[in-house]
């Protein structure tokens, strides 16, 4: 059942996206609510990092409507970014800059003011224990690291909502679960997340309710509960339930 | 070796590979960018010919000047190609992209520096073909010469380019074994603000002619009918390893005879030798250095990235997230050693070329008008293709080189169309703090008179916001966003087409300025010229924007 529109974080209308002959993303709906993360599941190919690249404005929808706390990203594409913060599959930053000069920029061009800048930066450096690579250039870190301070940008002007592709893709176990329990809590505090992620544990952790795509179509979607109930597997993991509804397909 | 072969035969076939797969668009841009350099050398040659056939109907002063052309213009030629050898040898010996990768394969260290040096001497060599071959040519045919000559040339050019490059590769290990402990920024600045100094005071001290020399090579010519010795041109350029080489070539055109045996072996003997110093001192230097810089490639490296005072240093120039930005970019910019070295490269030449327009004797000349103009007309063309220079290597790019990392920007809440407007403004302001006071000095020696010199600072403002504008425009219109190389990146169908629309308007105000110098010469008023220099300037300004607005509102990072 559809959200009402003063529940509503982020709802794609109908959403889909054509690349020449090819239907990345088809007819694509869902919600999210304050409070809540949603994870996009779905094999390689099924549109899922098409998605998140329409919801962020790096793509534009072949048609749908994308809105962010009730606002058209196409109409108020400004308004809906300050909402948004968005972690990518690749977290390329530049090179020659340090993680402390990055986080710096990100937080000028989300404007947040100098002093609460620095204030922000400083406490979220410490999450990952990063101050002390902070002012080594990008090139020499891990990939790992590359995406925490990815993770820290997406933070640094407090979203309202994060969409977030591929979160722990490189990240050490201590860091793993560093970022669940920041999801949880960002969630906790009426945050949205939309979490797109082949880490099915990870998914089956954070996520509230899941959608599973495949060739661009969202087949199944529901809290681990209903999608066990659906599948008459009471005691399925995420991963059990994401072979079998991938086999068995739509309904 | 057979690797190395390998190597350089699968660059080869990539380049092959787009006439193969008939890629329309790229073989379309390679054959226009062909094309612009055949008509530049096709303009180069009718120059030089026209100028050479002039200078030879000075009878008694002909022979000298002639030679002394030719000394100067190899030197030129060798300090064009060093400097460019140096800049791109000093990243692509020691820091291409593919360092790691082919250290890390079984190739000996020693196969490798002749890979690089086979590389960088691609890159360097044009100067001898777009500089080189259409002056050699002009000079046979300026003199009636047939296949000989041109034969003789082809030695000429072949012993040339070998003295070269054996010398670029002995310098840039030189200088890579010397700078090995800097950072590669500041080594680059270091390696070609040096040579680039050393040259233009040599270039100045000894190349570029004074009054008293003409009144050498005049002299005897207008006092007693004589010719000008050679001993005289010979002995002024007997210490520059290209004299040899220009004493062989002019004697292919002159029945004079000069130069000893051992001068015509010197011009076999040296760039044996600098190929020789080049495979055992510059190859042993690549060995020793290439494992220490790899090395502290991977080292950390640190910025100052607070103040004294605790305050964070970036950004702090400039306010705003757009401000941020710009900064952004000047940073990058700072802390690029390849963009450095090329923005260091076109500095070098607009400051040699401002340099030959001060020394060279053009007082007496400028009592007519028309070459006023007519100098005036070609200040502006140079200036302007300085300025397309640069804007097609650093302008052009700057959106395309957002590269995978467009995300940060796109995603957030900055209007892109301000940020576009942003890089305008600061890369306009950068380039006019860059030329404009090299161009002001250069003019002053043209034109004295306040109206003129406004005119030409209000078209040399004009041209930089112009040219920028195109360039950046275009590189909105034709983005590439997975290619890293500004160089490649500027070879696209939309470099092309920046080229060629900036060279058309800057030759369009260069032709202003011209006519605005004979009618001042006449009194009239210039306002006039400024008036049109506007008109043709802001449709072309408005144009280009529009176009890249409606571009950006529909980008995709693909």
């Amino acid at each position: 059942m559809p959200l009402a529109e003063h529940q509503t974080l982020l709802r794609l209308d109908r959403l889909s996206k054509r690349f020449g002959d090819r239907l990345a993303v088809e007819d694509l709906s869902l919600e999210i609510a304050p409070g809540e993360i949603y994870g996009l599941i779905g094999p390689n190919g099924s549109g899922k990092t098409t998605t998140v690249k329409m919801i962020t404005g790096l793509y534009r929808p072949t048609t749908g409507r994308v809105l962010v706390d009730g606002m058209d990203l196409q109409a108020e594409p400004v308004r809906v970014k300050r909402l948004l913060g968005y972690i990518p599959d690749e977290p390329f930053v530049y090179e020659k800059m340090t993680g402390r000069e990055f986080l710096q920029l990100v937080g000028q061009l989300y404007g947040v003011f100098a002093p609460e800048r620095a204030r922000r930066i400083e406490e979220l450096l410490d999450l990952f224990s990063l101050g002390g690579i902070a002012d080594e250039y990008a090139q020499n870190y891990s990939r790992g690291n590359r995406q925490k301070f990815a993770i820290l940008a997406s933070l640094l002007h407090a979203p309202r909502l994060l969409i977030v592709d591929e979160p722990v893709v490189g990240l050490d176990p201590e860091s793993i679960i560093r970022t669940r329990d920041l999801l949880v809590a960002f969630a906790g505090r009426g945050g949205g997340a939309l979490i797109c992620t082949h880490t099915l544990t990870f998914a089956e952790q954070v996520c509230d309710r899941i959608g599973l795509l495949k060739e661009g179509r969202l087949i199944r979607e529901g809290g681990l509960p209903a999608l066990r109930a659906v599948a008459q597997r009471p005691d399925a993991s995420l991963e059990e339930l994401y072979l079998y509804f991938n086999k068995t397909g739509p309904p | 070796m057979t690797i190395v072969l390998a190597l350089l035969l699968r660059r080869v076939r990539a380049l092959a590979r787009i006439f193969r797969d008939r890629e329309g668009t790229k073989v379309a841009v390679i054959g226009l960018f062909a094309l612009l350099f055949v008509l530049v050398m096709a303009g180069e040659y009718l120059m030089v010919r026209q100028g050479l056939a002039e200078v030879r109907a000075f009878g008694g002063a002909s022979a000298a000047l002639t030679l002394y052309i030719l000394e100067g213009f190899l030197i030129l030629v060798l300090v064009v190609s060093l400097l460019s050898f140096v800049g791109n040898g000093l990243w692509t010996f020691f820091r291409a992209a593919d360092t790691a990768f082919l250290l890390a394969t079984p190739l000996p260290l020693g196969h490798l520096f002749w890979l690089r040096a086979a590389e960088t001497f691609f890159l360097s060599s044009w100067a001898f073909v777009i500089l080189g071959v259409p002056a050699f040519m002009a000079l046979g045919a300026a003199y009636g010469q047939g296949a000989v000559f041109h034969l003789r040339a082809l030695v000429v050019l072949i012993l040339f380019m070998a003295l070269a490059g054996g010398m670029g590769a002995v310098l840039s290990m030189v200088a890579g074994a010397a700078l090995r402990r800097y950072r590669a920024g500041i080594g680059m600045v270091l390696a070609t603000v040096t040579l680039a100094g050393t040259f233009a005071f040599l270039v100045g001290l000894q190349i570029v002619p004074s009054a008293a020399d003409f009144y050498v090579i005049f002299e005897p010519a207008i006092l007693n009918g004589k010719p000008a010795s050679l001993k005289f041109v010979e002995s002024r350029f007997e210490l520059w390893p290209t004299h040899p080489l220009a004493v062989l070539l002019y004697r292919g055109v002159s029945a004079a005879t000069m130069g000893s045996p051992a001068l015509a072996g010197a011009a076999w003997f040296l760039p044996l030798l600098a190929l020789l110093a080049a495979g055992v001192l510059g190859r042993a230097l690549f060995t020793a250095t290439l494992p220490i810089i790899a090395e502290g490639a991977g080292a950390s490296m640190r910025a100052r990235t607070r103040t004294a005072g605790g305050r964070p240093a970036f950004p702090r120039l400039l306010p705003g997230p757009i401000g941020a930005l710009v900064e952004r970019d000047l940073t990058l910019l700072a802390r690029s050693p390849e963009e450095l070295g090329r923005a260091a490269f076109v500095t070098f030449l607009l400051i040699l070329y401002t340099a030959v327009l001060f020394l060279a004797p053009l007082r007496q000349a400028l009592e007519k008008p028309e070459v006023a103009a007519r100098l005036f007309f070609l200040d502006l063309l140079a200036l302007g293709y300085f300025l397309t220079a640069f804007g097609i290597r650093f302008v052009f790019p700057s959106l395309s080189l957002e590269g995978r990392a467009a995300w940060i920007v796109l995603t957030s809440p900055v209007p892109v169309a301000r940020l576009l407007l942003a890089k305008v403004l600061a890369s306009s302001a950068l380039l006019l703090l860059v030329v404009g006071p090299i161009a002001g000095a250069g003019v002053t020696r043209f034109v004295s008179q306040p109206a003129l010199l406004g005119l030409f600072a209000l078209l040399l403002a004009l041209m930089t916001v112009t040219t920028t504008s195109v360039a950046l425009a275009f590189g909105v219109l034709w983005p590439n966003f997975k290619e890293p190389n500004a160089d490649r990146l500027a070879t696209n169908a939309g470099g092309l087409g920046t080229i060629l629309l900036c060279l058309a308007y800057v030759a369009g105000v260069a032709w202003l300025g011209r006519g605005a110098v004979l009618a001042f010469a006449q009194g009239e008023s210039l306002a006039a010229y400024a008036a049109s220099a506007l008109t043709l300037s802001a449709p072309i300004i408005a144009g280009v924007t529009v176009a890249a607005h409606r571009r950006i509102n529909r980008l995709e990072i693909l």
